[in-house]
C-alpha cells in the first residue's frame, strides 16, 4: 500500500507543485500515462474549486490531502474548512460557453467516484480511480 | 517543500510533505504592526510568518497555545511555523479533532517549559 | 508584422493581414491564467482580427481556468464577427477541450499554416 499525505494551503501558486506530486504518486503506482494525467487534472480542478468557492480566494487556509493505492484502487480525499457549499450540488453544466463548473464536468468523467461528504467545518472530497 | 517519512506499518510506505508557497506575503500594504498575539488570523497568520522569517523564538508560546485554535488555518500556520523554529512536531497534526490533538500539545507544553528562558 | 507582448505567457504575436496569430508558452492553472487572459484580450483588443490563431504549440497543460481564457477569447472575436482557431494541441490540452465540448466550437487545425488556409 502506498499513501500520500500533502497539508497544504489554498494558494493557486501550489497547484502545480501538488499536481505533480499527485502525478508521481499515480505513475509510481503504476498506472498509464493518460491516467496519470487525468488523475493529476482531477486534483487540480478539486483544489482549484477549494480555492475560489470553498475559500473565497483566501490563500492561506489550509486543505489536506491524502491519497492511497490498496489493491489496484487509488483513493484520493480533500478535507477543507471552507464554507461547506457542495459543489456537486449546482446545476450541471450545459453550455460550453457559459463560465463555471468544468471542473466537475472533469471529476465525473475522469474519475471513477466522486462524492462530496459535509463536515460540521468544512468539506471531503473523496474521489476514487481503479487501475485497468 | 519539506519531507518526512511517517512510521510506516508492514507493507505500508507512507510520504508526508507540507506544501508551501516561500516568501508569503508577511509585509502588509497600509497594516500597523502585527503579533502573532492578533485575535485576527488575517492579522495572526503574517505575524506567524514574520517570526518564522526572523528566528523569533518570542513566539513558540503563542503559537503552542494556538495549536488549539478552533480555526484549522491557524493550527496549520502555528505548527508550520513551531516546526521550523525549532525542528519539532511531537506527533501533532492540524487536521485531528481536539481530543487528538491533546496529547500532542500536552508535548508541546512539557517540551517549552523545559526550555532555558530568556 | 510582430506584435509586442507583455507576459512570459505569450512569447510571441503578430498580424498577417487580417489574421492575429498569438503564441502561448507553459503550463497554464488557475494560478497564471489571470495573467494570460489579460495578455490575450489586451492583442485582441489593440489588434481587431477576424481570424485569431492561438497556438498551443508549447502548451503542454493546462485547466478549465485557461479553458475559460480561451471561451472568453473567443467570446470577443466572435462578437466581431470573427474565428477563433487552435493550433498545436498536445494530447493533455486536447483532451480537456473534448471534455469540454469545446472541440467542435473552435476550429482546431494542425498548426499555424492550416489555420491561415481554412476558408
Amino acid at each position: 500500500m502506498n499513501v500520500l499525505r500533502l497539508e497544504t494551503t489554498s494558494d493557486p501558486a501550489l497547484l502545480a507543485p501538488i499536481r505533480r506530486a499527485i502525478e508521481a504518486f499515480c505513475e509510481s503506482s503504476g498506472f498509464s500515462e493518460c491516467a496519470v494525467c487525468e488523475t493529476g487534472l482531477c486534483v487540480n480542478e478539486a483544489l482549484a474549486n477549494i480555492m475560489r468557492h470553498a475559500y473565497a480566494g483566501a490563500k492561506n487556509r489550509p486543505v489536506l490531502l491524502e491519497a492511497n493505492f490498496v489493491e489496484g484502487l487509488l483513493q484520493i480525499t480533500l478535507r477543507d474548512w471552507g464554507n461547506g457549499k457542495d459543489p456537486s450540488a449546482a446545476p450541471p453544466k450545459i453550455d460550453p460557453l457559459t463560465p463555471g463548473g468544468l471542473g466537475l464536468v472533469c471529476l465525473r468523467s475522469m474519475m471513477d467516484e466522486m462524492t462530496y461528504t459535509p463536515q460540521p467545518d468544512g468539506m471531503v472530497l473523496t474521489m476514487k480511480r481503479r487501475k485497468k | 517543500m519539506r519531507h518526512s517519512r511517517d512510521s510506516a506499518a508492514i507493507g505500508m510506505r507512507t510520504a508526508s510533505f507540507i506544501i508551501t508557497a516561500v516568501g508569503m506575503a508577511a509585509m502588509g500594504c497600509g497594516h500597523g504592526p502585527r503579533h502573532v498575539t492578533d485575535p485576527d488570523p488575517s492579522d495572526k497568520i503574517p505575524a506567524i510568518h514574520e517570526a518564522v522569517q526572523l528566528n523569533d523564538r518570542t513566539a513558540i508560546p503563542q503559537l503552542i497555545i494556538d495549536l488549539d485554535s478552533d480555526d484549522a488555518a491557524v493550527r496549520l500556520h502555528s505548527i508550520k511555523a513551531l516546526r521550523a523554529l525549532t525542528g519539532q512536531s511531537f506527533g501533532y497534526n492540524f487536521y485531528d479533532d481536539q481530543e487528538r490533538r491533546k496529547a500532542a500539545i500536552e508535548k508541546w507544553r512539557k517540551w517549552y517549559s523545559r526550555q532555558p528562558k530568556p | 508584422m510582430d506584435v509586442k507582448t507583455a507576459s512570459d505567457l505569450v512569447p510571441w504575436a503578430r498580424t498577417e493581414g487580417q489574421a492575429l496569430i498569438v503564441g502561448v508558452k507553459g503550463e497554464i492553472d488557475l494560478h497564471n491564467s489571470p495573467e494570460l487572459r489579460t495578455e490575450v484580450l489586451d492583442l485582441i483588443v489593440k489588434h481587431p482580427s477576424l481570424r485569431v490563431v492561438m497556438d498551443l504549440t508549447l502548451v503542454p497543460y493546462m485547466d478549465s481556468s485557461a479553458c475559460a481564457v480561451l471561451v472568453e477569447a473567443l467570446r470577443r472575436v466572435r462578437a466581431g464577427g470573427g474565428r477563433v482557431f487552435l493550433v498545436g494541441l498536445q494530447p493533455r490540452v486536447k483532451s480537456l477541450l473534448e471534455i469540454a465540448r469545446l472541440g467542435s466550437i473552435f476550429v482546431i487545425a494542425a498548426d499555424e499554416a492550416a489555420a491561415l488556409a481554412v476558408k
